[in-house]
């Protein structure tokens, strides 16, 4: 439903000047007036008492409002007389469609509505346009309130995380003893100064306990990082798992509407991808995140207290070096990018031609072809060869200067150790440390990259779980006893705002009633039942089920009392037998049996070798269209709804299959209150009443004998299908 | 294409796809400011533009319709109309197809496999973001490209060699 909760003005913005500049522009409706200014100017203001609509007109990448005016004596006038209004972009074209329902709104009813639920199409911080589907720009998003987010979601883990991280660091020091090892080996017992105190007198013993303490600092290393990552992989899959089943959760939740915001790829990559790269995050990047910088700190320290001096040649270059790199890759970036399209230009190129060689073949193009393909190949081994020079010479340069600080420390480090006021050992251990401090710079340099995937992972998340089910129940929701009938009320209703697809449909279907939806396709029949079945609400207007709001009625009673086949049919993965008792999940074998032999189905399972454990395979494929028909109508019966959906349910059959298929249906539609859409208009012959709709209003209602009588749109399209009936038998 | 009589026999022999003669053809703009096409004795009291090939041919095979999508007939040439008709249809078009020039390119700037713009269109600034970068910027020759946005709005670059260096390097890598 609705809320009233979003903007509550008559204001809306624009964006161009009729001649097409840039502008800042505001529409205003208040007291029966609509005003449009421009940078502070008004350029239209009139009353709407005479018109007869306020009209959005788009073009390409533009749009432009326009007023109706009422035509003289009730003639109805075309659009050759409209006042117009403004001309805006894309970007306010869902703005202003809310403005014109309110505008037509209070000409249709002189009562003043308000513009509701404005999309807003721009962060108002920022100004940088927002994704749809998305409520947050993404670079004004509150990072610190994502932390802490995350954190109340780790908070079960903290502990093990923290033990991880901790092991992890122990590892890190053990690994650290090496360096340190190697400065004692050369300073006491290889070229031992003169005040050296060595541990052992004799140097052979020292250099063996040295030796074998390298090799118990590098097992025990070893071991605390895999004592670690056990802890870290635990705690990851449990972590992604309870996040993936809170996303999945919510997105099952989730209305028809706002999941039609989304693709289901769109979802999907949120449910397995995004909570994928949060773990990899918390398991990996994170924790060797903490153990990588508590180790610079250390040997950092480590350093300091052997040389200040050398430590700050070390350091030095740093700076530097993470700029340089920073730049490098950002560069070599653009250089491979670049590179991968091209190379997955030419791959498509391939791809066309050898798909559809037949066409290639019966045109004679091969040529054309191999010369557009080697087009491509050319132009990308050009980029490649020089993307190929450019690593290979710029790449050493670059890990010449990023190594520049080793020099500093070889140099200075040497005089230091000749002057004699540094030893031999403590140069090795400095310059041993120096790899633990130049390794993880390259890294470093992608921690914000990382942290940026993962905070945009996360918002993503965060987004899922906070949405509010735009179709949900009410307070204290109605059970009633459903008999089957139906009332649309004044519906109206459009997927975008600015596109109605429905314009004020009422209708009235008594229980155990059979309609037959007929019109042109677009014409508005799926929306009509959609909305029955209560997948998207009503923009104004209502529909009753025996007289009860479909708001008001709780979605249990209602999805048990409706029952739907559809032209597609979505079969699971599972057996013929799952697949049927999907629709009532306690449904007896009895039952199962005597819904697949009401819709015809039975006969054709049973022929199966494994019958009714038959496992289908994706989507139900090695089946015939017509038997997972039947299979779609076995689910309805077993369900045994007051109110029965046919969309297209017959149609892409061959006449035979589709007659079993009729049999099938005719004994389900017993009793029942059924809307059915056809296009084959012989299918929808024993409906007691057929409704023709006509651009989003009911243009006819009667029997099939009154409607071909009344020679109207209905007669035409019996007559059009007749024709072609006819061009089929005789060719 | 085969050649019977020295005439040739295409597509365009066997249907015929309503070209206008421009003698016969009246356009012009009422007293609200929208386009009006005569068509001999015919008065269309208010018609809509398309063209035929918006790329390409911006300004030759306009295809000219009733408010209701219905074709009148399609217009080879703006050129052949004469002058004063010919200005008013092309502004007619620059109307419909409305595709501002960017003549500088701040930043591009990626977040989550969105491109945020930020260009200048002449003097003014202007942000968009492009989903799938690949699909949404297209090459039309060697030198001008379409970049179309989230929202459906198209924005050209009409010699992306021609505009400063730093723009073209933002923009380069996404081109080929």
């Amino acid at each position: 439903m609705q809320t009233e909760t979003h903007e509550t003005t008559g204001v809306v913005g624009f964006d161009l000047t009729p001649s097409g500049e840039m502008c800042e522009g505001k529409l205003t409706f208040a007291d029966g007036i609509l005003r449009a200014e421009i940078d502070g100017k008004e350029v239209f203001a009139r009353s709407v008492d005479d018109a007869r609509e306020l009209k959005q007109f788009t073009d390409i990448g533009c749009g432009t409002l326009e007023l109706a005016l009422k035509g003289a004596d009730g003639i109805e006038p075309d659009d050759s007389e409209n006042l117009f209004v403004c001309r805006f972009t894309m970007a306010a074209v869902n703005d202003i469609a809310e403005l014109c329902k309110v505008v037509n709104y209070y000409i249709e009813t002189g009562h003043e509505g308000r513009v509701m639920h404005l999309e807003k199409s721009r962060c108002p911080k920022c100004g940088r346009p927002l994704i749809a589907g998305l409520e947050v720009c993404i670079f004004c998003v509150d990072k610190s309130y994502i932390w802490r987010r995350l954190f109340k979601l780790m908070r079960p883990y903290l502990k093990p995380l923290i033990a991880s991280s901790l092991v992890l660091i122990l590892s890190g020091i053990m690994m650290a003893m090496a360096p340190v090892l190697n400065g004692i080996l050369t300073d006491h017992y290889l070229a031992p100064s003169e005040d050296a105190k060595p541990y052992f007198s004799n140097p052979a013993v020292g250099v063996l306990v040295i030796a074998g303490l390298l090799i118990g600092a590098r097992a025990l290393g070893e071991f605390f990082s895999i004592v670690s990552v056990r802890i870290a992989n635990k705690i990851g899959s449990r972590f992604s798992h309870e996040l993936r089943c809170e996303a999945y959760d919510k997105v099952q939740k989730l209305s028809m509407s706002s999941m039609s915001k989304k693709t289901s790829g769109d979802l999907m990559k949120r449910i397995s991808s995004d909570t994928q790269t949060i773990r990899q995050f918390i398991v990996d990047q994170g924790r060797f995140m903490i153990e990588q910088s508590v180790m610079f700190v250390i040997i950092a320290i480590v350093l300091l207290v052997t040389n200040p001096l050398l430590t700050l040649f070390v350091f030095l270059p740093v700076p530097l070096a993470l700029l340089f790199i920073s730049r490098f890759f950002k560069y070599i970036h653009f250089r491979y990018e670049k590179q991968w399209r091209l190379d997955s230009r030419s791959n498509s190129i391939l791809h066309d031609i050898i798909k559809g060689i037949r066409v290639v073949k019966t045109f004679g193009n091969e040529e054309r072809e191999i010369e557009k393909f080697s087009n491509a190949r050319e132009k990308l081994a050009k980029v490649s060869m020089s993307n190929e020079r450019f690593w290979a010479e710029v790449f050493p340069v670059l890990n010449f200067f990023v190594g520049i600080g080793e020099f500093f420390v070889l140099y200075f480090g040497g005089r230091m150790v000749l002057n004699g006021t540094m030893s031999l050992g403590e140069l090795i251990q400095f310059v041993l440390f120096l790899s633990y401090i130049y390794q993880p710079l390259r890294w470093m340099t992608s921690i914000p990259r990382w942290l940026a995937n993962m905070v945009t992972s996360l918002v993503k998340l965060f987004e899922i779980f906070d949405e509010k089910p735009e179709i949900d129940d009410v307070q204290n929701p109605v059970e009633p006893e459903l008999k089957g009938g139906i009332t649309f009320e004044n519906v109206k209703f459009g997927y975008k705002s600015y596109e109605p697809v429905l314009k004020n449909v009422s209708l009235e279907i008594r229980p155990g009633e059979m309609i037959g939806l007929v019109g042109h396709s677009g014409a508005g029949k799926s929306t009509m039942i959609n909305m029955v079945m209560r997948l998207y609400d009503p923009n104004s207007g209502a529909i009753r089920l025996d007289g009860v709001d479909l708001r008001e009625i709780s979605q249990k009673t209602l999805h048990e009392n409706i029952g739907v086949v559809f032209q597609e049919t979505f079969l699971f993965t599972g057996s013929v037998y799952e697949n049927i008792r999907y629709a009532k999940a306690d449904a007896t074998v009895e039952e199962v049996v005597a819904a697949a032999k009401a819709a015809n189905a039975h006969e054709f399972i049973i022929k199966l070798p494994d019958g009714y454990n038959t496992i289908l395979g994706e989507n139900g494929h090695t089946l015939s269209g017509g038997e997972r028909q039947r299979l779609a109508i076995a689910r309805a019966v077993l369900r045994n709804p007051k109110i029965l959906i046919l969309d297209e349910a017959t149609s892409a059959l061959d006449p035979e299959t589709e007659a079993k298929i009729q049999e099938a249906l005719g004994r389900l539609v017993e009793n029942r209150t059924t809307i059915a859409i056809a296009h084959r208009l012989s299918t929808l012959r024993h409906a007691d009443r057929l409704v023709v709709i006509e651009k989003g209003q009911i243009a006819e209602v009667g029997t099939h004998k009154e409607l071909l009588e009344q020679r109207g749109i209905y007669y035409r399209l019996v007559m059009a299908q007749k024709q072609t009936n006819k061009l089929h038998t005789e060719a | 294409m085969q050649e019977v009589n020295n005439k040739p026999v295409g597509a365009d022999s066997m249907i015929d796809i309503g070209m206008f003669d421009p003698k016969t053809l009246l356009f012009y703009t009422n007293s609200h400011g929208f386009l009006c096409l005569k068509v001999g004795e015919t008065d269309h009291k208010r018609v809509k533009l398309a063209r035929v090939l918006p790329f390409s041919e911006p300004y030759r095979y306009i295809s000219v319709a009733t408010m209701e999508s219905k074709e009148i007939g399609i217009l080879k040439d703006v050129a052949d109309l004469p002058e004063a008709q010919a200005a008013i249809v092309r502004e007619e078009l620059e109307h419909r197809y409305y595709c501002p020039v960017v003549t500088e390119i701040l930043s591009i700037k990626e977040k989550m496999g969105y491109f945020y713009f930020d260009v200048k269109i002449s003097e003014h600034k202007k942000l968009f973001a492009v989903k799938d970068i690949s699909k949404s910027i297209k090459m039309l020759d060697e030198q001008s490209i379409i970049i179309t946005d989230v929202d459906g709005n198209r924005y050209q670059i009409r010699n992306v060699w021609a505009i400063d260096s730093k723009s073209r390097r933002r923009i380069e890598p996404y081109l080929y």
